[in-house]
């Protein structure tokens, strides 16, 4: 299944084509969850503080859909 | 010695005295609101001879404490109606406090339309006629005041809009190089302080005795705990969110989350969010070069560098500062996803001494009535010059939302208590709303930012979207916040020392060693209830009670793509928040 990907803040530098906040799009198998995903990019655990499905914080275990827009970030924080 | 310096604009006088025992100990908003409530009638105009404007830095502010130029601006709000306290970083509390002031107070009024410049020194002050910098913008004034009086000194000052006494004005505070932007912006006191014909204030703190803690042992070990909890969490540290991104990092996360706040209000989602972001302008300032930088800071001696230079695409310099609430404001709100239309709209702001985050909101209320079509930067910048013109028009809008909306028949107006929400939406977001509707300040984010557990998993994670447990949430972030503000310290600190046992209790060691005090961490949240009580108290006496405590009608029935949910803490809940 085909996923949206965005990676923010220092994250970008995971970016596979160096395109920092660009979406790309990443394929999975059916069934993956958030941490697939992190896995699969290659993103240290501790790194990934935040992972936004469908505008909502999402725990590692979430079972990603088809078509998904997954938002990625480390801790960030302002105001 | 501990002194306050009485300003009288009636008679000119300005007079140093030994500060009022009931006021030892305490500082910055604490201090700032302590004595408006002790000295302001709670029913008087606010830009009358009885309001008066209180400028008092934070406890530990003018030691090596990191993070802690910070100053509290009180007063009686123009554009609330009730007290106000309205806090800024800048060299300017550091100094004020070496030289031994624990306030300045600006009392009375002046007759006629002359401008007065407040000079202080270690040995005292006199105000001078200031007619020169009359209508000036604050950049030219500030030119003009290092000019006369010299780069090391440390002024703020009021612009057009505040000598005009728009509720929207601010007061602006000098940067590191002089710039005037860095703001005690919410609530309308640079109305106050035009009110009072008082346009500047210059300190020079040569041959200050500085600030020597009561325990100095105790307040360096606390001061240690406090900068190894800064420098090790991912949020403050170098290289970290903050220092590379600025404020603005919080746009890209606030969109995913469906809580941005867009063409004034009407959606939590903003399509232009990514050029706008913080990680946008890190890449302009790469770009660009030449002036252009991020990781810029406030004051000496802070340790996160937040603050940011824009440059223009040759590398000129644009504005400082794009934070998040202002790119937020002039951008997402007015659907600008222009970063040179907002960065002109920042600076025109900072030139007339206003708001940024008032400004954004009103304009989006002027679109709202169809002054202008969402996402028009050169009309917004456009609409703002009326401002600058004192037309009609940019009289009505340098009132702010709320009056705009009024003049407009216009019913989606996101205010509490007249003042214009930050860039959080309480339909998505619902502490947030709690602390906007029941905060003394009117709609303030800084009040009790509950957004860090909200959104950001930081000091715990809670659901947004959820109404419970939202009341007791907001009370214990506004009450702590409370205390931070009284401090000195930079509110950013909030976030390593939430989540370091450490990190707080260095917090605490260090204020609490600045007189002998002797405070636990439970200190913290009883100052804070002090401080909220007093200010809540005035609020009551002004004629805003808890019936005041209410979300704009309009996110009790209005669904807020892309959660299509309401406001749903109900008023009956709501009054229950002082209880």
């Amino acid at each position: 299944m085909k996923i949206e990907v965005a990676l923010f803040a220092t994250l970008a530098t995971y970016h596979p084509e160096g395109k920092g906040t660009e979406v790309f799009s990443v394929y999975l198998p059916e069934g993956a969850k958030v941490e697939d995903l992190i896995e699969h990019l290659d993103i240290k655990n501790n790194e990934a503080k935040q992972v936004f499905v469908r505008h909502k914080s999402r725990p590692v275990d979430f079972l990603l859909r088809d078509g998904d827009r997954v938002a990625v970030f480390p801790p960030v924080a302002g105001g | 010695m501990s002194k306050i310096v009485r300003v009288n604009m009636n008679d000119k006088s300005v007079k140093v005295e030994r500060l009022p025992d009931k006021y030892k100990g305490k500082g910055g908003r604490w201090l700032t609101s302590l004595m408006i409530s002790d000295e302001v009638p709670a029913g008087c105009h606010p830009l009358g001879p009885s309001n008066k404007l209180i400028f008092a830095p934070g406890i530990v502010s003018g030691t090596h404490a990191p993070n802690s130029g910070r100053i509290s601006v009180g007063g009686k709000s123009p554009m609330t109606g009730g007290i106000k306290e309205s806090n800024a970083g800048s060299p300017f509390p550091q100094k004020l406090a070496r030289m031994g002031y624990t306030a300045i107070v600006v009392e009375g009024i002046v007759e006629d339309d002359q401008r007065w410049v407040l000079e202080l020194d270690v040995n005292g002050g006199k105000l001078v006629a200031g007619d020169a910098l009359k209508g000036k913008g604050t950049y030219e004034s500030a030119k003009m005041l290092w000019d006369q009086y010299g780069e090391k000194t440390a002024f703020c000052l009021n612009g057009p809009a505040g000598e005009a006494k728009m509720a929207m004005a601010g007061i602006a505070f000098n940067d590191p190089e002089g710039r005037p932007s860095r703001y005690s912006g919410r609530g309308g006191l640079g109305a106050v302080m035009g009110s009072k014909g008082l346009k500047a204030i210059v300190l020079n703190d040569e041959g200050a005795p500085g600030v020597t803690p009561a325990e100095p042992e105790k307040f360096k070990a606390g001061q240690k705990k406090l900068v190894e909890a800064i420098q090790s969490h991912a949020i403050s540290m170098k290289g970290g969110g903050l220092n590379s991104f600025g404020t603005a990092v919080l746009v890209n996360i606030l969109n995913e989350a469906g809580g941005f706040p867009t063409n004034n209000f009407r959606y939590g989602e903003f399509k232009g969010a990514s050029k706008i972001s913080g990680e946008a302008l890190a890449e302009a300032a790469e770009r660009r070069g030449g002036a252009a930088m991020m990781g810029h800071s406030c004051h000496p001696g802070c340790i996160i560098h937040c603050s940011n230079v824009y440059a223009r695409e040759d590398g000129s310099e644009h504005v400082s500062c794009m934070e998040y609430e202002s790119v937020w404001a002039l951008g997402a709100n007015c659907g600008i996803d222009n970063l040179d239309h907002v960065a002109e709209l920042v600076l025109i702001c900072n030139d007339l001494g206003i708001d940024t985050i008032e400004t954004g909101v009103t304009i989006g209320v002027a679109m709202e009535a169809g002054l202008a079509n969402f996402g028009d930067g050169p009309k917004a910048i456009e609409l703002l010059s009326e401002i600058g013109k004192r037309s009609p028009l940019g009289h009505i809008l340098g009132q702010g939302s709320h009056l705009t909306g009024e003049a407009y028949g216009v019913t989606r107006v996101p205010t509490v208590k007249r003042q214009g929400m930050p860039a959080y939406d309480p339909r998505a977001v619902k502490g947030i709303g709690v602390t906007y509707i029941t905060s003394p300040m009117g709609a303030d984010h800084t009040a009790g930012y509950t957004i860090a557990p909200e959104i950001l998993a930081v000091g715990g994670k809670v659901d947004p979207l959820s109404p419970k447990d939202k009341l007791g949430l907001s009370r214990a972030f506004q009450q702590t916040t409370a205390f931070i503000d009284a401090s000195g310290y930079c509110l950013f600190i909030a976030f390593p020392v939430i989540d370091s046992e450490s990190g707080f209790a260095g917090m605490v060691e260090t204020v609490s060693a600045m007189y002998g005090s002797d405070f636990t961490g439970e200190d913290v949240t009883r100052i804070g209830a002090e401080i909220l009580k007093v200010e809540r108290e005035f609020n009551k006496r002004a004629g805003i009670g808890i019936e005041a405590d209410r979300p704009p009608e309009f996110m009790r029935f209005e669904k807020l793509p892309p959660h299509n949910d309401v406001f749903d803490i109900s008023d009956d809940e709501l009054d229950t928040f002082w209880e």
